[in-house]
C-alpha cells in the first residue's frame, strides 16, 4: 500500500486535472453484483485494489478521450464482459488519494490513483461508483 | 481448466504435483483451528474440523482433496469449487496487472469457511483479489459481511447490520467467534 508520502513523491496530485473530470476503471466480471439495497448492480471492494507490482490503481480520463474525439469503448477493447465505472477526481481526492497523470503509447488518458486504499475506502469508492459502461444484464 | 473435488484418499502423484500444503500442523495455522485456548465450546461442537486440505495438479485438473470429521455439505463443497476455480485465473486477470490466486490462499479459505459455514448458511459470493487474494462476500437485504484473506497469516473482515447500523472491521485474528456469530445471523434469516 503506497503511503501519502510516497504519492506525494512519485505520484504527485496534478490540480490540473479538476475535481469534475470523470476518471473511469474497467471492472471485470468478477468484481460486480446486485446490492439489493442500493437497488443496482455495482462494483465490490475489490475492484478499487492498487495493482500487484506496486503501482497505484489505473483510470482512464474521460476528458482527454472526448477532447480527442474518441469514445470511452475504446478502453474496453479486447475485454468482453468487463464493465466500466467512473468516479470523478474530486471523490478520489476526498479520501485522500492524488490523480497523476500517467499517458501511455497506446492510451494518453490513462492515469494513477495513489494513496492508502484501506478496504473501508475501497467500499466507499465501490459504493459511489457509477456506470459509464454497465455490466451486461 | 476443469476442476475435481475430491476427499479422503490417497492417489500416488509426485510431491511436486502439490500445490498446497501436505499437512497442516497446529503450528502453521494461526487460525482458529491453531489456537485451541482461544475455541470455546460452542465452536468446537459446531465448527466442521477440517484434517486435512490438498491441492493438486494432475494433468490439466486441480485435485482437491478434503479430509474431514463429517460428510460435507452440498453448500460447502460448492464454495470450495468457487474458491478452486479462481485459481485458473491468469496473471492480470483483471485486465490492469493482477496476480493469480495462489493455492495456499485458497487452502486459507476453505479453512475458513469450514469454520464459519453451517448447513443454512448461504453460500457466499467468492472474489479474487488484485494482489493475489480472496474475498469472500454475503449480502442480504440487512446484512453486509466481508472477509478479505491477503495472505494465509493476514486474514480481516467486516461485518454490517444495516437496520440499526450496527458494524465491526477488524482483523480475523483473535476475532473469529465475532466473525462466527455474524455468519450465524446470516443462517437464522
Amino acid at each position: 500500500m503506497s503511503t501519502r508520502e510516497e504519492c506525494a513523491s512519485n505520484f504527485p496530485n496534478d490540480p490540473g486535472v479538476t475535481d469534475e473530470v470523470a476518471l473511469l476503471r474497467r471492472i471485470p466480471p468478477w468484481h460486480f453484483y446486485y446490492d439489493k439495497k442500493l437497488g443496482r448492480t455495482r462494483p465490490r471492494s475489490a475492484a478499487f485494489e492498487d495493482d500487484d507490482d506496486g503501482d497505484p490503481m489505473s483510470v482512464y480520463r474521460r476528458n482527454i478521450i472526448d477532447s480527442e474525439g474518441g469514445d470511452v469503448a475504446r478502453v474496453m477493447t479486447g475485454h468482453t464482459g468487463f464493465a466500466l465505472a467512473s468516479l470523478n477526481a474530486g471523490q478520489y481526492r476526498y479520501k485522500e488519494q492524488t490523480v497523476y497523470p500517467d499517458p501511455l503509447h497506446e492510451e494518453s488518458s490513462h492515469t494513477k490513483i495513489c494513496g492508502p486504499k484501506p478496504e473501508s475506502v475501497r467500499r466507499w469508492f465501490a459504493t459511489q461508483s457509477k456506470w459509464v459502461i454497465p455490466p451486461l444484464p | 481448466m476443469p476442476n475435481t473435488i475430491l476427499g479422503g484418499n490417497e492417489y500416488g502423484l509426485a510431491e511436486a504435483a502439490i500445490l498446497s500444503e501436505r499437512w497442516l500442523s497446529t503450528t502453521t495455522l494461526p487460525d482458529v483451528l491453531a489456537r485451541p485456548a482461544v475455541v470455546t465450546a460452542a465452536v468446537e461442537q459446531s465448527a466442521l474440523l477440517l484434517r486435512r486440505v490438498i491441492i493438486r495438479k494432475r494433468g490439466s485438473e486441480l485435485v482437491v482433496e478434503v479430509n474431514a470429521h463429517r460428510p460435507l455439505s452440498t453448500e460447502f463443497l460448492k464454495s470450495i469449487e468457487a474458491v478452486v476455480e479462481l485459481l485458473n485465473l491468469p496473471p492480470g486477470w483483471n485486465s490492469y496487472s493482477a496476480k493469480p490466486i495462489g493455492p495456499q490462499i485458497a487452502v486459507r479459505a476453505i479453512r475458513i469457511l469450514a469454520e464459519l459455514m453451517e448447513p443454512l448458511t448461504p453460500l457466499p459470493a467468492v472474489v479474487p483479489r488484485v494482489q493475489g487474494g480472496i474475498q469472500l462476500e454475503w449480502h442480504t437485504d440487512t446484512l453486509d459481511i466481508e472477509v478479505y484473506i491477503d495472505t494465509p497469516d493476514q486474514v480481516s473482515f467486516f461485518a454490517e447490520h444495516g437496520e440499526s447500523g450496527q458494524s465491526v472491521e477488524a482483523s480475523l485474528a483473535g476475532q473469529e467467534q465475532t466473525l462466527r456469530a455474524w455468519v450465524q445471523r446470516l443462517s437464522r434469516k
